[in-house]
């Protein structure tokens, strides 16, 4: 038995120590994709290596740009969008999740109205009620966006000034034809004074990003109608989000009007049962029954003789 | 045979095999640790760097791991089958082969599996397969297969270790330690052989075994069928099930044999597994060998003959000496014709020739997989978007080798050590028929 063993420790020994050779003595030469081992380094590089290591011990930090906008809503609602950007590689790119502070600018003080976290296309947005706000000497609601910076963005900057002004949204339905009417004013000693020449666009909310569906300019009363399409197709219940927005005009900024109509076609996207097939996610009848009758039938097996098992053991 | 021998002296005959483990064996383990060491090494690179270790890429996804996968499932499908079939037709010549089909069923289904899970990229998503199940996917119909094959084989191989258990434990004699004593009397279930245990053992037994062939041939072919039902050349065939079926056995006949050999010349087993028992088996690799070798000419000759344009081109990778060509003709010859022939020709008909063959046979039916597996993938329906040559042609990297490596060796442990904790000839078979 002794020489038996000794002639299969040598067979099989010789095999296994020439396939552990193959394995970690000669790696890089059989297998190409093996990284190739490193040279040492000289002493002028690792000197070159320190001298760069102490340059990226204070990394130079990258621009950032902070563009601030406002929207007006009807009742002294102002909504602030500050959009964060950092230049690198020569193009300005938007910085997602970095805290934005708003402030409200008077003359001789500024008031904090709040912090928000910019998005994943570098938008902070803060919506407040700018009733109580008091104008500065010049007559405008003032506002400033901040970015306090961080290890690798400089800090930044916006500020916005707008007038007070406000858009008011009269939806009108006649027979078979639907209108936007529309009011652009903005409060004055006079009381309201109406916009005019201001060039308003008609969006409605879709699943993705937003249908322009009409347009239109204010006549000297800051009045205008736009027609608005009966045939698109709404939520569940038909109804529409429709917005009526002047982009950046003049000193007045962005202002907006929004209200939610029950004039679009009904439309369920609760997704209909899809057939029992192969390439739906719900399998055949047949298959169903199948499966588990096999499987009822190997377990059931299983289960008799564990039984089986347990008889064997209280018969001790 | 030892016919007249007492119980006790049969199993002191065996009993250095479970009382000591030799300086030669714990050598072989050290060796074989070391290759798992090296495995684990790869692993951890593997999932520290991520696939792109291995040489897998988008066009050719599958490679060695799949081949391997294949192969070890395979092997103790194999098992399964063979300690079924032997148990319920009552072969007189099963009792040393038997317990040895049932080891190799295990080890070799333990680590069949872990070779699918080295493929998959999200393996955090792992559970998902159970907590999502698509049942139209045969991804699906296999991990369920195989859950409910593990929990048979294993179950099916305790049940034969139940009274070899009780014999280990009541053995005074056995020089073994209090803990494996315990260990034995634990497992045995108490059995003490008496009339309504025996009934009771009998019957679970051959339900079991019963159950064991159907099932076995039913989650072989369910294995195919990952391939099968996949519109691709060399795949999308129908009778990947029973061929699939066949080669399995096939190489876990030869995995047997060569155990059986390996075992007969370590522990002296010559009176146990005699040349008879080589011979039979031996029969049995030739049938298996002849069935393979026409189902594999009925595949290629369908394909080439057809001319589809796929099949063409994988067929012309496989034929084509400065690709495949070699490794398909060594697969073909090594796996059909030698076994064959070695069996046929008396002269031949001995232990180490048909242990050699078998040997040559189960490494030509690995390629075979490795075959099965990248030549297909090489041959994209669509043309290939990345065409940077590693992209192109799959190329296995030293992860994958030693990952490989050790997978062999821990079938080899398991085998090590599972013959440390039974008896490799089922003691307790011999005596219960010497006292019919």
């Amino acid at each position: 038995m002794v020489s038996n063993i000794n002639q299969l420790l040598t067979s099989f020994g010789k095999m296994a120590f020439a396939l552990l050779l193959i394995l970690w003595l000669t790696p890089s030469n059989l297998f190409a994709q093996t990284p190739p081992a490193t040279e040492e380094p000289t002493e002028e590089a690792a000197e070159a290596d320190d001298a760069a290591e102490a340059e990226t011990e204070e990394p130079e930090k990258f621009s950032s740009k902070m563009s601030l906008s406002t929207t007006q809503y009807l009742g002294d609602t102002v909504e602030l969008q500050g959009l964060l950007r950092a230049k690198m590689d020569k193009s300005w790119s938007a910085v997602p999740n970095e805290k934005v502070s708003f402030f409200a600018v008077g003359d001789e003080d500024e008031k904090a109205l709040g912090e928000m976290v910019t998005n994943a296309k570098g938008i902070a947005k803060l919506r407040i009620s700018a009733k109580a706000m008091a104008l500065n000497a010049d007559g405008y609601l003032a506002f400033a966006a901040r970015f306090a910076g961080n290890d690798e963005l400089e800090e930044s900057d916006g500020d916005a000034n707008i007038v007070r002004a406000s858009m008011k949204l009269t939806p009108v339905k006649e027979d078979s034809t639907i209108t936007i009417s529309l009011n652009v004013t903005a409060p004055s000693a006079d009381g309201e004074t109406p916009i005019a020449e201001a060039d308003v666009v008609i969006y409605v909310k879709r699943m993705v990003g937003r249908l322009k569906v009409g347009e239109g300019t204010t006549d000297e009363e800051g009045n205008v109608d736009i027609d608005f399409p009966t045939d698109l197709a709404g939520d569940d219940l038909g109804n529409l989000f429709i917005t009526a927005l002047i982009e950046d005009y003049e000193e007045y900024g962005n202002i907006a009007a929004a209200t939610v109509q029950p004039w679009g076609r009904p439309i369920s996207y609760k997704i209909s049962e899809l057939p029992k097939s192969l390439w739906s996610p719900n399998p055949p009848n047949w298959m169903v029954i199948t499966f588990f009758v096999m499987m009822a039938a190997v377990w059931g097996h299983y289960a008799v003789v564990l039984y089986k098992l347990s008889q064997l053991k209280k018969a001790s | 045979m030892k016919a007249s021998i007492s119980a006790s002296e049969r199993l002191k005959y065996f009993a250095p095999q479970i009382e000591k483990t030799s300086l030669s064996t714990k050598v072989w383990i050290v060796i074989l640790l070391m290759f798992i060491a090296a495995g684990g090494v790869a692993l951890y690179q593997q999932i520290a760097i991520g696939h792109v270790v291995t040489g897998m890429r988008d066009n050719v996804i599958w490679g060695l791991y799949i081949a391997n996968f294949i192969f070890f499932i395979g092997i103790s499908y194999a098992g399964a089958i063979l300690s079924g079939v032997l148990y319920v037709f009552k072969v007189p010549w099963r009792r040393p082969i038997v317990r040895i089909a049932g080891l190799v069923t295990i080890a070799a289904g333990l680590i069949g599996p872990v070779f699918i899970l080295l493929c998959i990229g999200r393996f955090d998503r792992m559970h998902h397969l159970f907590l999502y199940p698509r049942l139209q996917s045969p991804i699906t119909w296999d991990v369920m297969a195989i859950c409910t094959y593990l929990v048979g084989a294993v179950l099916y191989l305790y049940l034969t270790l139940i009274r070899d258990f009780s014999l280990y434990s009541d053995a005074d004699f056995l020089n073994i330690p209090n803990w494996k004593r315990k260990l034995y009397k634990t497992l045995s279930l108490g059995y003490k052989g008496t009339g309504v245990q025996k009934k009771q053992l009998k019957s679970a037994t051959r339900l079991l075994a019963i159950v064991m062939i159907p099932l076995v041939v039913i989650i072989s072919s369910v294995l195919s069928w990952i391939f099968g039902m996949t519109l691709r050349p060399g795949w999308h065939s129908s009778i990947f099930g029973p061929y699939f079926v066949i080669a399995s056995i096939l190489t876990g006949v030869g995995v047997i044999i060569i155990i059986m050999w390996t075992f007969r010349r370590l522990y002296n087993l010559k009176e146990y597994l005699t040349d008879k028992h080589f011979t039979y088996m031996g029969f049995i690799m030739l049938v298996l060998a002849a069935g393979y070798g026409y189902f594999s000419f009925s595949e290629y000759l369908t394909g080439w003959y057809g001319s589809e344009k796929w099949d063409s081109e994988v067929l012309s990778k496989l034929f084509n000496t400065n690709e495949y060509g070699w490794w398909f003709l060594f697969s073909n010859i090594f796996a059909i014709v030698l076994p064959i022939l070695v069996v046929a020709l008396p002269k031949l008909r001995k232990p180490g020739p048909i242990a050699f063959s078998a040997l040559l046979m189960v490494f030509a039916m690995w390629v075979k997989r490795y075959l099965i597996v990248v030549p297909t993938l090489e041959t994209p329906l669509l043309p290939v978007q990345d065409t940077r040559m590693e992209y192109v042609h799959y190329a296995a990297t030293w992860q994958e080798w030693a990952l490989t490596f050790a997978g062999i060796a821990t079938f080899l442990l398991i085998f090590i050590i599972s013959s440390k904790l039974v008896t490799i000839v089922p003691t307790s078979d011999y005596i219960d028929d010497e006292k019919a």
